[in-house]
């Protein structure tokens, strides 16, 4: 797609359109799409438990007659980067070894496009995945709505689980009483990273308040380095700021029913906290091109030192030990300030991995997402960079000591604020887009705001 | 019979994904959920949809830059380079050059150029005491799209020089010759014969520039992402972030249903000045 040719560019807009509906049609439940069947479960009420499977039932096989039957089992997500690939090539291996006759098929795309129709792709395909990455919230909440989630509540119960999992790791991945998903790997979804030599050199320190980061700011501007940079292109960064933001003015509930459409994302409170946004832009805290310039981009001129400090996740540790491993990092929460929202917060997502339920083979699924939470394999994703989700991910991995002061941030913050995609990807989108209107001085934080409540209102009722 | 396999193959890769684009364009679908009949809500809704007709009014803006960026410069340069000379060829295969690199290369490379930290643009302004006239190109609403148009025009304008060039190469020499003994000067020669003895082929180009323009995406995506601020947003980013990112499957199919009336419209329309323009100089 990215890569069309002066001939293919050339076509006509038909012929592009036509394009776009071959892939629609790919996409189409029509026939081979599970909620197309009459047989096939549609929502959540009537999605095979993991309790209710261990007897021989129309939408699983019971272990003693799987064990006897060779099967395969498909489990697919979006890359994060070789090493990760490999642990669950690893995993293969072992689960194999350990129950024979199963087969498991990795299916692993391209993280952007997993995320946006790899996934969906997959699932109405007749060799849908048994299990899947994906993210909780509205995502899981639509996979389950479509029939694609199985409730494992009773599995999760198993010791396997249960010794492995805090019940707070479940967050957001519950509906109705009913647990989809396996909580796997966590990200702190921003703080504020700086470079310890250029703090060191000018005798800064770390704000604590709002009014402290924005001297600082000026501080560091007055020195002639940028203060803050990051890269905007693809608006989530900074709207993970509005997000955290949003939280600290208004509550953590006032914000998610503004995300999730239950009240107007132009209220005063959320006027407030685009404020402070606006008060970074017109302090010139950020990088005059965060709106142009790609996230790694940014990362990759703050790692070369062009800037004091990056708002972005924890991820962050993966690139500077590969681009720039002697360079000493440090990171301080969202600074406080007064509002009705707790100012120890932490803004970070979680992720895992849900049972298909129209898997034939559900016990079998469940069986290696046990593994997948198991002591080996949570050292091995550990060891990688990642941030497990299970209990003391770090015990015994040499790990980068700000993986894991920021895993512990996440465990312990008393109150852990979901970004706006992970609520409502729709919603989250005009939400964003104010966000870089105001970094980016087009806009007021009334203007931005007004503009985005009047297209949340254009939307399609859930 | 024998159009029967290319009929066949037609209706397989265009016809029925049509139809099936026109059926989803009336439904509400995630991509995995059962498609729901909303009627003309998706159209409706489109039609009130400021980005969409945002989108629209860039696109145009996009078409008229490239018409001048593209087959403008492209005829002007088809023109330097069929005059003879010892480093014609050089200039012809130099100006096609970046039709040949990817989109994606392009767009990275341009962006690089654009950078308002260290890029070749800014860093060039510097180095002639122009600060002032330093900007962040891509960052900037008033001229992100004028921008991206620019690098369309430095691709692009090789291809249509190529296509150009070929016309000239056909103009016939004794109408030439007699014109030199006539007393016509190389300017003469160029907009009195060569100009309106091209305009068949000038018509393709611009028939395939603004159709290009409609389906274009890659340049924009990777060099903007229809930001800032949607200033960028042209109909397949829109369409595509609305399928894609939002899973808005249906009013994605009623917004490309749109565009491909919009498209067919422009086509025949031009179809009928094109009949109404009375007789192509033939030569």
């Amino acid at each position: 797609m990215h890569e069309a040719r002066p001939l293919a560019r050339r076509m006509t807009a038909v012929v592009a359109t036509v394009t776009l509906a071959a892939a629609f049609a790919a996409c189409s439940p029509a026939g081979s799409s599970p909620s197309a069947s009459a047989a096939a479960p549609t929502g959540a009420a009537s999605q095979p438990s993991v309790a209710a499977s261990a007897a021989p039932s129309a939408g699983t096989v019971a272990p003693s007659a799987a064990a006897e039957e060779p099967f395969t089992i498909r489990v697919a997500f979006g890359s994060t980067g070789d090493a990760v690939d490999g642990i669950f090539t690893e995993l293969k291996t072992a689960y194999e070894a350990k129950y024979p006759g199963r087969t498991v098929e990795i299916i692993v795309q391209e993280d952007d496009t997993y995320e946006t129709i790899g996934l969906n792709n997959l699932l109405t395909s007749r060799n849908a995945p048994d299990v899947y990455f994906e993210w909780p919230g509205t995502r899981l909440k639509t996979k389950v709505t479509d029939g694609y989630g199985a409730d494992i509540s009773a599995a999760v119960a198993d010791p396997r689980f249960a010794s492995r999992l805090d019940p707070a790791a479940y967050t957001g991945m519950v509906i109705d009483g009913k647990t989809y998903m396996v909580p796997w790997s966590g990200d702190v979804t921003n703080v504020f990273w700086y470079n310890k030599a250029l703090f060191s050199e000018h005798s800064w320190t770390p704000p604590t308040t709002w009014d402290e980061f924005i001297a600082l700011c000026a501080a560091s501007k007055a020195a002639g380095i940028t203060p803050i940079i990051d890269g905007n292109k693809d608006k989530w960064p900074i709207g993970s700021i509005a997000s955290h933001l949003a939280e600290r003015t208004m509550g953590a509930d006032a914000y998610m029913a503004a995300i999730r459409g239950e009240q107007p994302m132009n209220s005063p409170e959320m006027v407030a906290a685009f404020g402070k946004l606006q008060e970074l832009a017109q302090n010139g805290c950020m990088n005059k091109s965060v709106n142009a310039l790609p996230d790694d981009q940014a990362t990759t001129q703050f790692l070369l030192g062009k800037s004091a400090m990056i708002g972005i996740g924890s991820w962050l540790v993966s690139d500077q030990v590969t681009q720039a491993p002697n360079l000493q990092l440090g990171y301080f929460n969202m600074p406080t300030f007064p509002g009705t929202g707790d100012p120890n917060s932490v803004l970070g997502v979680s992720t895992g991995f849900v049972v298909n339920a129209h898997s034939e083979h559900v016990d079998a699924a469940v069986d290696f997402l046990a593994m997948l939470v198991a002591p080996e394999a949570s050292k091995r994703f550990a060891q990688e960079g990642l941030t497990p989700m299970t209990l003391d991910p770090f015990a015994g991995v040499q790990a980068d000591p700000n993986t894991v002061t920021l895993a512990t941030l996440l465990s312990t913050a008393p109150v852990k604020v979901t970004p706006a995609d992970n609520l409502d990807v729709q919603r989250a989108a005009e939400f964003y887009g104010a966000a870089a209107a105001v970094i980016g001085g087009l806009k007021t934080p009334q203007e931005a705001l007004d503009a985005a409540q009047k297209r949340v209102e254009q939307m399609p009722k859930p | 019979m024998l159009v029967g396999p290319a009929v066949a193959f037609f209706t397989f890769v265009v016809g029925l994904p049509l139809l099936g684009t026109i059926g989803l364009s009336f439904a509400s679908w995630t991509g995995t959920n059962r498609p729901k009949l909303v009627g003309l809500d998706n159209f409706v809704r489109a039609f009130g949809d400021e980005v969409y007709r945002g989108a629209y009014l860039n696109t145009f803006i996009y078409i008229a830059a490239t018409l001048v960026l593209e087959v403008a410069v492209g005829f002007a340069l088809a023109g330097l380079v069929s005059v003879k000379g010892k480093r014609t060829g050089w200039y012809r295969i130099t100006f096609f050059i970046p039709v040949m690199l990817p989109m994606v290369v392009i767009a990275v490379l341009w962006s690089f150029l654009y950078s308002d930290d260290g890029g070749l643009i800014n860093s060039f302004l510097g180095a002639i005491g122009r600060e002032d006239l330093q900007h962040v190109w891509l960052g900037d609403p008033s001229t992100a799209l004028l921008a991206v148009c620019v690098v369309s025009g430095w691709v692009y304008a090789g291809f249509y020089m190529a296509i150009f060039y070929a016309g000239l190469q056909r103009v016939p020499q004794h109408l030439l010759e007699a014109a030199r003994l006539d007393g016509a000067s190389e300017w003469d020669l160029f907009f009195r014969i060569k100009v309106p003895l091209l305009r068949g082929l000038t018509e393709v180009a611009v028939l395939l520039c603004v159709t290009g323009a409609f389906s274009t995406f890659d340049l924009f995506y990777v060099m903007t992402n229809g930001g800032p601020d949607h200033a960028t947003e042209i109909i397949t980013t829109y369409v595509v972030s609305t399928v894609f990112r939002d899973h808005e499957v249906g009013y994605g199919a009623a917004m490309s249903i749109i565009m491909t009336l919009v498209v067919v419209g422009i086509g025949l329309a031009y179809a009928r000045l094109r009949r109404g323009g009375g007789v192509d100089l033939e030569y």
